[in-house]
């Protein structure tokens, strides 16, 4: 048993800390501790604020934090093997063949002066410098079948301006699966994209994960997303995870504020028409300056002195569930609200 | 809070520490305090050289004629083939060149920023076409054919050098006013402003001119100090200031025939050019990197 | 009934498209292609269409920032292309805009007090005393400390910027109100906040709002009449509670189920998108017929030929559709399924 167990983990992320360091002395603690799991074939969203430290967290996975940025600490044990003492070189063989990243803009993740099929085939050569045209060939073909494009060979001649920005989109999770990688790390996949649009892409991520297995984290800021699409959800503020558990549990019954917060402040079709939402008030914490105690305190309608005072630890509060909060709401329920009826 | 407020509000209001923000600046960037400094002395030399010059810089004084430097203390810098004081010519030289070549630069700025305003603003469009030919004529053109032209047209007149200058930089600043413009037109600030009924004159001064001269300003002292480089290039050809006017460049010019065995009456004005043009060099960097908002720290 | 603030009459947009050296027109671009709207005293009316569909167009049309190809504009029953110079300016001051960017709604060298105050002055205003008091009275109306009208919008945070532009839309007092997408920018925890600050500043002065948006979700608390609008066109018209309880156009019954929800993710459904996947059509060759029929699903030979006429189906519920009764029941189908599941 704890034998499988151990195979169905696919990552773990032990207290991964990534600050940056401003040329003016200023460390911006961007990411502050994070931990969590993910099995195979599970999908998981991470969902927070602008600021929040949900892309850099997916930056430090991959290993390409930019400049000033430093991952400080932590672990990210990926298959059993810990990505963070690899050197660059392994590292590149990993990035696109066993993890890929989609972007949020599909306008700028394109080169515009090559042809889409230039493009597939120079992103599959990269890791297969003997492959024929042939197995070129094929692997483009496959990698756009599986996002639904099935005149493959049309696609493959044109040049990327002249698709919208939604195809696009979809050609390039083609190109972010072109290895079948194990895990597919989705930045803000659908935000500059329209609703509709929105809807189609997240379709079609579930399509090939179903198809291929892999694992996706997907990172946004939309609770419409990851309710849709994830399995576990893991909400992030200030640079810290605050809560994580399963999509459902999260939804009907979160136990940290901020979640119950956010989720009250989305505005959603189900919702019943009250005279106003209810909002979180003020502003997020300067991450250059953050607070002494919890980081959510000042805007937490539940704050005692402790929380001004000590920094709540992430504990587990049952078996799947962990939240980062000195007085958990444990009998909250969302369906008492007035927002989801 | 409120004395917070009430600190701001004064500063705000008054803009009365300026001097102390110019301080905290200088501080904060040595070479652009060098270059500021040599800057300030020269200006002041060239403001009062009838009290700082040793001698009538057009006193001629055979006896005394091609004196090396730093020989007689009456004749720090040594003097020219007719005896004349290098250091009085020379400070008297400054002062003819910088007011050339300030003038110059001067109104190639406003003739560039204008033209690229306007430009800018009327993108697409005939006035936008017909002024960017001009500009791309302007660039096209060669400099000495232009200097010929106005040069033969109006004689070695002040105003014809000033012009032949002010020609020969206004277009770089027509062409990058109007790609700024181009873009900041195209702001919701600029829509906004439409909207409130703002005349297409406050929008060009008070919107686009504020926020994109302050990308040009940098290039300024650099221009600066290649007009004084180009202007001395003219005196020596023979083109620019004529005697009895003095400046940098015709001092040099003086000394051309005399180059090989008199080495000083050439070399002394070029040192000094080469002196000034790194100070607006500096001063020009340090600008780049103060309105760069993407060069800040 | 009331006479309308604003009413817009079959209006146009197309752009020329040139080429050549000598600026041929080859093409025309149709942006917004036929629209009529109409807001009355304190309604508040939603535009809502994906990106690209012409709404941004549409209110710069309405603005007077550009001119309309064809159509008219009235406000308080004048047409806006026959109003002097003292009519258009008091237009001005009695119809606002609140942008969607607020990073580029704001001059970026002006101090707070200046931005605020332009208007005021354009407006005529001279007395400096005035203008500030004016000013500080707007920013506490907006949730803001008056100090901050020394700051410089880059020191501002994204929701306070956005409140910033909101307070410079009320600072001349209007009557109507535009806003383009105001909390489309803004963080989930932000946009309840902006949303309840516009709902609350409508009540408090009576505001007209055209309230353009992308979703149906974001207007759901605050629109009394909602239009959709798509690739030009709006394709169906109705008061709020019609388009949310009964839809008829396929494309209104597509974006109602490509909102974000959370309660269909708890139970774990999926989009039921109704829709051929694609893009919008491309405003320089919009397709002959109704515009929506290269996505449609109940698109027949009559909706690639003939465009569809405005149908009055209840009061002031207009659709433009061949095929909305079959939607209209194949939707209520699904609708039952729902309950039944």
């Amino acid at each position: 048993m704890e034998q499988n167990k151990n195979n169905d983990m696919l990552l773990e992320v032990k207290d991964l800390r990534t600050y940056f360091h401003m040329p003016n002395g200023v460390v911006i603690k961007a990411v502050e501790g994070v931990n969590f799991t993910l099995k195979k074939g599970k999908v998981l969203g991470i969902i927070g604020e602008s600021g929040s430290g949900k892309s850099v967290t997916s930056r430090a996975i991959m290993q390409i934090v930019d400049k000033p940025g430093r991952v400080e600490s932590g672990e990210v044990i990926f298959k059993g093997e810990d990505l963070l003492k690899k050197n660059d070189r392994e590292m590149s063989r990993i990035r696109g063949q066993q993890i890929s990243l989609i972007f949020q803009d599909p306008n700028t993740s394109f080169n515009p002066y090559m042809t889409i099929g230039a493009q597939l085939r120079q992103a599959y050569r990269v890791h297969k410098k003997k492959a024929t045209k042939q197995e070129c060939e094929d692997a483009v073909r496959d990698a756009l079948k599986l996002v639904g494009i099935n005149n493959w060979e049309e696609v493959c001649k044109c040049y990327p301006c002249q698709f919208s920005a939604g195809f696009r989109q979809r050609i390039f999770i083609g190109m972010a699966m072109i290895f079948k990688p194990d895990l597919l790390i989705a930045d803000e996949p659908t935000t500059s994209l329209g609703i509709t649009i929105q809807a189609e892409i997240i379709q079609a991520l579930n399509d090939i994960k179903e198809k291929v297995g892999n694992s996706v984290i997907i990172i946004t800021h939309d609770f419409g997303v990851v309710s849709q699409f994830a399995d576990d959800i893991f909400v992030m503020y200030a640079g810290r995870c605050v809560e994580y558990a399963p999509k459902r549990d999260l939804l009907v019954a979160p136990r940290h504020p901020y979640t119950v917060g956010l989720l009250r402040s989305v505005p959603l079709l189900e919702a019943r028409k009250t005279k106003r939402l209810k909002s979180i008030p003020g502003f997020p914490p300067d991450m250059a300056n953050p607070p002494k105690g919890c980081p959510f305190a000042i805007r937490c309608d539940h704050a005692q002195p402790k929380c001004f005072e000590e920094q709540p630890e992430l504990v587990r509060i049952s078996d799947e569930r962990l939240v980062a909060c000195h007085y958990p709401l444990m009998d909250y329920e969302t369906s008492q609200d007035t927002q989801l009826d | 809070m409120a004395a917070n407020v009430s600190k701001e509000a004064s500063a705000a209001k008054k803009g009365s520490n300026w001097f102390k923000n110019f301080l905290k600046f200088c501080k904060k960037n040595p070479a652009f305090t060098i270059g500021f400094v040599i800057m300030l002395v020269i200006v002041i030399i060239a403001v009062f050289a009838e009290q700082i010059a040793p001698h009538d810089p057009t006193l001629n004084n055979p006896k005394m004629a091609l004196l090396k430097p730093f020989v007689d203390p009456e004749y720090p810098l040594g003097t020219d083939y007719i005896g004349r004081c290098l250091l009085s010519r020379m400070i008297f030289g400054i002062r003819t060149s910088a007011l050339l070549c300030v003038t110059a630069v001067v109104c190639a700025v406003a003739l560039g920023v204008s033209v690229g305003i306007i430009s800018g603003m009327n993108y697409p469009g005939k006035t936008d076409n017909v002024l960017m030919r001009v500009v791309d004529v302007q660039m096209g053109f060669p400099f000495i054919v232009l200097v010929i032209i106005l040069i033969s047209l109006f004689g070695t007149t002040h105003s014809a050098l000033i012009l032949v200058l002010a020609l020969s930089f206004w277009a770089p600043y027509a062409r990058n006013i109007r790609g700024s413009v181009m873009v900041e037109k195209e702001m919701d600030y600029i829509s906004a402003a439409k909207l409130m009924g703002a005349s297409k004159l406050r929008i060009a001064i008070n919107y686009l001119g504020r926020n994109v001269l302050p990308g040009v300003l940098p290039v300024v002292p650099m221009d600066l100090s290649a007009a004084i480089v180009i202007e001395s290039l003219l005196a020596y050809m023979g083109l620019g200031v004529q005697p009895p006017g003095i400046s940098l460049g015709n001092i040099m010019g003086d000394g051309k025939n005399y180059i090989a065995t008199h080495w000083w009456i050439t070399a002394m004005p070029g040192i000094l050019i080469v002196i000034m043009a790194i100070a607006l060099t500096l001063i020009g960097d340090a600008l780049h990197k103060h309105f760069d908002p993407k060069l800040k720290d | 009934m009331a006479e309308p603030i604003l009413k817009v009459d079959g209006l146009k947009k197309h752009y020329p498209i040139c080429k050549g050296m000598f600026n041929k027109q080859v093409a025309t671009r149709y942006v917004v292609d036929g629209v009529d709207i109409e807001v009355f005293p304190g309604e508040t009316v939603a535009l809502v269409g994906e990106s690209g569909c012409g709404k941004t167009v549409l209110l710069r049309v309405l603005l007077g920032i550009e001119d309309p190809t064809e159509g008219e504009v009235y406000y308080y029953g004048k047409n806006l292309k026959e109003m002097s110079k003292q009519e258009r300016r008091e237009i001005r001051r009695k119809v606002q805009m609140i942008f969607q960017d607020a990073a580029s709604a704001l001059h970026p060298r002006f101090s707070i007090l200046e931005s605020l105050s332009e208007p005021l002055i354009l407006g005529g205003m001279t007395d400096k005393a005035e203008i500030e008091k004016r000013v500080c009275e707007t920013l506490e109306k907006v949730g803001m400390e008056p100090s901050y009208r020394f700051r410089n919008p880059d020191s501002l945070s994204g929701g306070q910027r956005q409140r910033i532009l909101i307070a410079r839309a009320l600072v001349e007092r209007p009557e109507l109100i535009l806003a383009d997408e105001p909390i489309s920018a803004l963080d989930v925890s932000l946009q309840a906040q902006v949303l309840n600050l516009l709902m609350d500043l409508q009540e408090e002065y009576k505001l007209s709002m055209l309230f353009v948006a992308h979703d149906l979700a974001v207007v759901r608390q605050i629109a009394t009449y909602i239009l959709i609008m798509y690739a030009g066109h709006i394709l169906e018209s109705a008061p709020a509670s019609e388009i949310y309880s009964n839809a008829m156009h396929p494309y209104t019954q597509v974006l109602l189920e490509s909102a974000p929800s959370i309660s269909k993710g708890v139970r774990n459904e999926d989009f039921n998108l109704n829709l051929k996947v694609g893009d919008a059509p491309d405003p320089a060759n919009p397709p002959s017929g109704c515009v929506f029929h290269t996505r449609c699903v109940y698109a027949d030979e009559r909706c690639c030929c003939e465009v569809p006429q405005p149908v009055e189906v209840s009061p002031h519920h207009i659709v433009r559709c061949h095929k909305a009764k079959t939607a209209a029941e194949f939707a209520k189908e699904l609708k039952k399924q729902d309950a039944e599941a």
